[in-house]
């Protein structure tokens, strides 16, 4: 061992973490046959990508499940936009095993056993990404929060380096390699749709309180939907770094993405709610501007890649949408802002959009002069109005420009 | 629209331009129009107003001479209806009241247009010629605004003709360098009821920040008093003033005064405690 770690006290731990591990032998009654000869195999001194790349063996001697999880981990942790305390990266993992595995939760594979909310589950959920991880990953104390960072920079730096020169259509390096080498867009494609998807399916649509009159508290949201602060609003950087790919099989990871772009515009409920959160938090204006800036970077990006090739038609939606959230901003931001809960009550009868739930509550008939001379424009420059004190009377000016 | 001499021939779009205003019964469920009016707008009126706008560059409101999504241009326009009342209302620098003539109840109005030559500023923008060194002289565009007071006596007259930068707090959404309020007489009529006949309408005081970095945030009219609120900013000092009262009964004649200091003796200074609410 003292050899072998040429002085790197990392190398030895990361050594000792290799031969404890019960991946590396299944059987106990084999147990210490199977560390002799893994210790009598090594070729001392060997440097940490040597270790490294053993320990990424090591994950993949595993179930196909944790092999997953162990990519989803280190994908979250090398490309994630800000940081992502325990609790929200165990909210994604699990819904994202929900996604692909139906009703059934990641704790579900080390207990077989529903865990239900507390420490219990969050015990539960950080041996499973330990395990699956092989100690490549590690729980911190950040502050106040907990977040998992890969064990040494150098663990971040073997795999990260790995992107320019391995994919996994390439079939030079040996398969746990290619398993676990990310490429990058790819990778944004991935969280962004978790992110999306998240939006979408995990937070119930309708009201964030359950009543439309009462408002939702921040702290409420925060416990039950941990990943959603983080989701709300980086799904667009994510999105504009899906651009770059070279790889011959990028066709199919890409095809997910506008799924899960259009599926989520197209739930109006879930939109409304989204919308609501985003003013809970207080992040609705500010983040309706880098959205515009994610996509404008996008197709910038696309027309240095490619010019003269037009982005897919989700982007059109998108911006679609974004331009009906500003006018929304614009008219109802005030009211948001003090109360983002008003969104469910007046505000689709006064500013209707297809992508919102239009309320039944309350119909809205525009008061109209006489019909408009055919010598002026089809539309009213600007209009403005004043009532009396008493309410009894109500004035409409308006500006008609020429035809 | 680029190019400064591009907009001439929007000349031409600028005649036949209608204002129409309504008076409806809300009372009901369902609103019942009583009465409409219709009204040309002044080819010269509206052609001046497109050349103030766009001959200079905003750097701060560039959203207010770019084309929106469907292409089409916004255009600064001033309107303002009197509350009190409903019978007064103002188009560009025009005001207009509505009045009925014995015996034949035929609604009609009258319109004046408000006397914005008091200063040679303005005498600059409204009396001279429009040219391009005007434009070079004052950056930033000539926007203004009129609002009535809730006691529907008075008219207020704001602008920044006199800023050459704008400042960068966002929490300001507009500012002015000069206020100047007008009188209506005999519009203590009660609502509903239109007058007989009124007065020209009248300058009763102006005040215009004393640097060039002074200017107004924040105005409000007293309920009943001829009394305004005025919060001022100076840009280069940096210093934010507290309330200010400004009596603006007690100013000098209009048209051809001196425009009053902000800080001259109409003002009552509060103590920095005060804070305009």
């Amino acid at each position: 061992m003292a050899s072998g770690a040429d002085g790197m006290f990392l190398w030895a731990v990361l050594m000792f973490i290799y031969l404890e591990s019960p991946r590396l032998a299944p059987n106990p009654a084999r147990a210490s046959s199977a560390r002799l000869k893994a210790i009598k195999d090594f070729r001392y001194p060997e440097g940490l990508d040597n270790m490294y790349a053993r320990i990424i063996g090591l994950i993949w001697s595993g179930h196909p499940y944790e092999r997953e999880l162990a990519r989803q981990v280190f994908r979250w942790i090398i490309f994630r936009e800000s940081t992502i305390s325990a609790h929200q990266l165990h909210d994604i993992l699990d819904f994202s095993y929900e996604r692909e595995h139906g009703n059934q939760s990641v704790t579900h594979l080390q207990t077989e056993q529903h865990v239900s909310r507390g420490v219990e589950a969050f015990n539960a959920m950080e041996n499973a990404i330990l395990m699956a991880c092989s100690s490549l990953v590690v729980l911190e104390c950040q502050g106040a929060s907990q977040q998992y960072s890969f064990i040494h920079t150098s663990a971040f730096e073997f795999l990260t380096e790995r992107l320019e020169k391995v994919h996994p259509s390439n079939g030079c390096e040996a398969e746990p390699i290619r398993y676990f080498s990310l490429c990058r867009p790819e990778s944004e494609i991935r969280l962004a749709t978790d992110c999306l998807d998240y939006l979408a399916m995990r937070i119930r649509p309708g009201p964030l309180s359950g009543n439309i009159l009462e408002a939702a508290q921040k702290e409420v949201l925060h416990e039950n939907h941990p990943f959603l602060a983080y989701a709300n609003i980086h799904w667009a950087s994510h999105l504009s770094r899906t651009l770059g790919c070279h790889h011959e099989d990028r066709l199919s990871k890409e095809n997910a993405l506008p799924a899960s772009v259009l599926g989520f515009l197209a739930r109006q409920a879930s939109l409304m709610s989204w919308v609501e959160s985003l003013y809970l938090f207080g992040t609705g204006p500010r983040f309706f501007e880098h959205l515009r800036s994610c996509i404008a970077t996008r197709a910038e990006q696309l027309s240095q890649e490619a010019p003269g090739n037009r982005d897919p038609g989700f982007v059109g939606e998108l911006n679609h949408f974004l331009d009906y959230l500003t006018t929304m901003e614009n008219d109802w931001g005030i009211s948001l802002r003090t109360a983002p809960h008003t969104i469910w009550q007046d505000l689709t009868a006064f500013s209707p959009s297809r992508f919102f739930l239009q309320t039944s509550a309350m119909t809205v008939q525009p008061i109209t002069l006489t019909e408009t001379p055919s010598n002026l424009s089809s539309v009213c420059l600007c209009r403005i109005s004043e009532d009396l004190p008493d309410g009894t009377l109500m004035a409409v000016l308006e500006i008609w420009p020429s035809k | 629209m680029s190019g400064r001499k591009n907009i001439s021939p929007l000349y031409r779009e600028c005649g036949g331009w209608l204002a129409r205003y309504g008076i409806w019964d809300i009372t009901a469920d369902e609103p019942q129009l009583q009465q409409e009016y219709q009204i040309s707008l002044d080819r010269e009126e509206v052609w001046l107003q497109v050349q103030h706008f766009l001959i200079r560059s905003h750097p701060y409101a560039p959203e207010a001479a770019a084309s929106t999504p469907t292409s089409r241009h916004k255009l600064h326009f001033p309107t303002a209806i009197r509350k009190s009342d409903l019978t007064t209302f103002a188009i560009l620098r025009t005001v207009y009241t509505l009045s009925r003539h014995d015996p034949t109840p035929v609604p009609n109005y009258e319109s004046h247009i408000l006397p914005l030559d008091f200063n040679e500023s303005l005498r600059s923008v409204w009396v001279s010629k429009l040219s391009w060194d005007l434009a070079e002289r004052s950056p930033i565009k000539y926007t203004y605004g009129i609002e009535f007071s809730g006691c529907g006596r008075f008219a207020l007259y704001d602008d920044m003709m006199g800023m050459t930068m704008l400042p960068k707090k966002k929490t300001i959404s507009w500012v002015a360098t000069t206020l100047a309020v007008f009188s209506f007489p005999g519009s203590d009529a009660n609502p509903g009821q239109y007058t007989e006949t009124w007065q020209a309408v009248c300058l009763i005081g102006n005040i215009a920040g004393s640097t060039q970095g002074s200017y107004f945030t924040e105005w409000s009219f007293h309920p009943t008093l001829p009394v305004l609120a005025v919060q001022g900013y100076d840009f280069n000092q940096r210093i934010s003033q507290t309330l200010m009262l400004w009596n603006f009964a007690s100013g000098e004649s209009p048209s051809g005064s001196p425009c009053n200091s902000w800080n001259n003796n109409d003002f009552i200074p509060s103590p920095s405690s005060y804070k305009l609410i």
